[in-house]
């Protein structure tokens, strides 16, 4: 919930937090992708449990937004997809975890 | 703090889904411990000493390869394909040098004779089976167990302590340890294997990529 007060001490408002990665799925697509250097389209779909056509349509919004790189190759003829977050979307993964984690430390008990 | 502890926990856990999920390192040791076992025993089927050392050396050399192999044509088209970044590729090489090293020494031993390159004392009862089981330990227990740390794969520092305590029992059972040990441990690499097979079967290579 947006505040309309002025931003005191630093304090993210819940505005700044990105609603891109905020979204579940594509948080862990994310996230997944975030801890490795870069990772296949079948190796997404087992570690998130998405379904194909739910990660390819998460993929879609992140690589639109610049935060996934997406190359397509033949492999033995057969169609071949490697994902990895661009530099951008690194930072902005980081933004978001530093961001999520001040507020909550600021929620009140 | 906890995010950090999080992504490295997350970073473990893809770690260990792409590289231990399948069984395949748990057969693995269990044709290696089953090699120690039946060596003393191809004597009785009529292989001379000759023989025996290159079926078991064959065997012991062949086992990497075959995991590889293994590794490339059943477990990545089923689990996908994973780059890790920097700190884990640079542990990882490390450890191989170090384990190609320690299968050289290892299979030179299992050749040789272990008991050759022991000094010998003469000694009974508990001090026996107490350096037996320090011979053990050095030999399985502390490079499995160092492999262990640096693959996340604590299942490493079991099979160190089965080959440790086998090798503690063969002056009184002969290689009876090993062969119960890698029963075990075959037997769960088979399980983990078909479990895996059943868990990811193939997919349709049209319809695994989607529609990016």
């Amino acid at each position: 919930m947006a505040s309309n007060k002025p931003n005191d001490g630093g304090q993210p408002q819940a505005n700044v937090i990105d609603r891109l990665i905020h979204e579940p799925a594509r948080f862990i697509i994310m996230a997944n992708l975030y801890v490795v250097e870069s990772a296949d389209f079948l190796f997404l779909t087992r570690q998130t449990g998405l379904t194909r056509g739910n990660l390819s349509s998460h993929m879609s919004k992140l690589e639109a937004a610049g935060y996934l790189e997406i190359e397509k190759e033949f492999l033995n003829k057969k169609p071949h997809t490697m994902l990895q977050l661009t530099d951008e979307g690194r930072a902005a993964f980081e933004n978001y975890r530093e961001n999520m984690k001040k507020v909550l430390d600021d929620f009140p008990e | 703090m906890l995010q950090d502890i999080n992504l490295k926990e997350l970073e473990a856990k893809v770690w260990k889904s792409c590289c231990f999920r399948d069984g395949l390192m748990e057969i693995f040791f269990g044709v290696l411990f089953m090699v120690i076992f039946t060596r003393p025993y191809l004597g009785d089927l009529g292989f001379s000493a000759t023989w025996e050392r290159v079926v078991s050396i064959s065997i012991m050399l062949i086992a990497p390869f075959a995991y590889i192999i293994a590794r490339k044509y059943i477990t990545l088209p089923r689990l996908g394909m994973v780059n890790f970044s920097g700190e884990r590729i640079s542990k990882r090489r490390k450890l191989l040098v170090f384990l190609l090293t320690f299968q050289i020494i290892g299979t030179l031993l299992f050749v040789y004779g272990l008991q050759n390159l022991i000094p010998s004392f003469e000694l009974s009862g508990t001090a026996l089976y107490l350096k037996r089981l320090g011979v053990g330990l050095f030999l399985w227990g502390l490079p499995l167990s160092l492999v262990a740390y640096f693959l996340n794969f604590r299942r490493f520092v079991v099979f160190g302590l089965l080959g440790a305590f086998s090798e503690s029992l063969y002056d009184y059972y002969g290689s009876v340890g090993f062969g119960i040990a890698g029963c075990v441990i075959l037997i769960t690499g088979i399980v983990l294997f078909v479990q895996f097979i059943k868990d990811y079967p193939l997919q349709d290579n049209e319809m695994s990529e989607g529609s990016i």
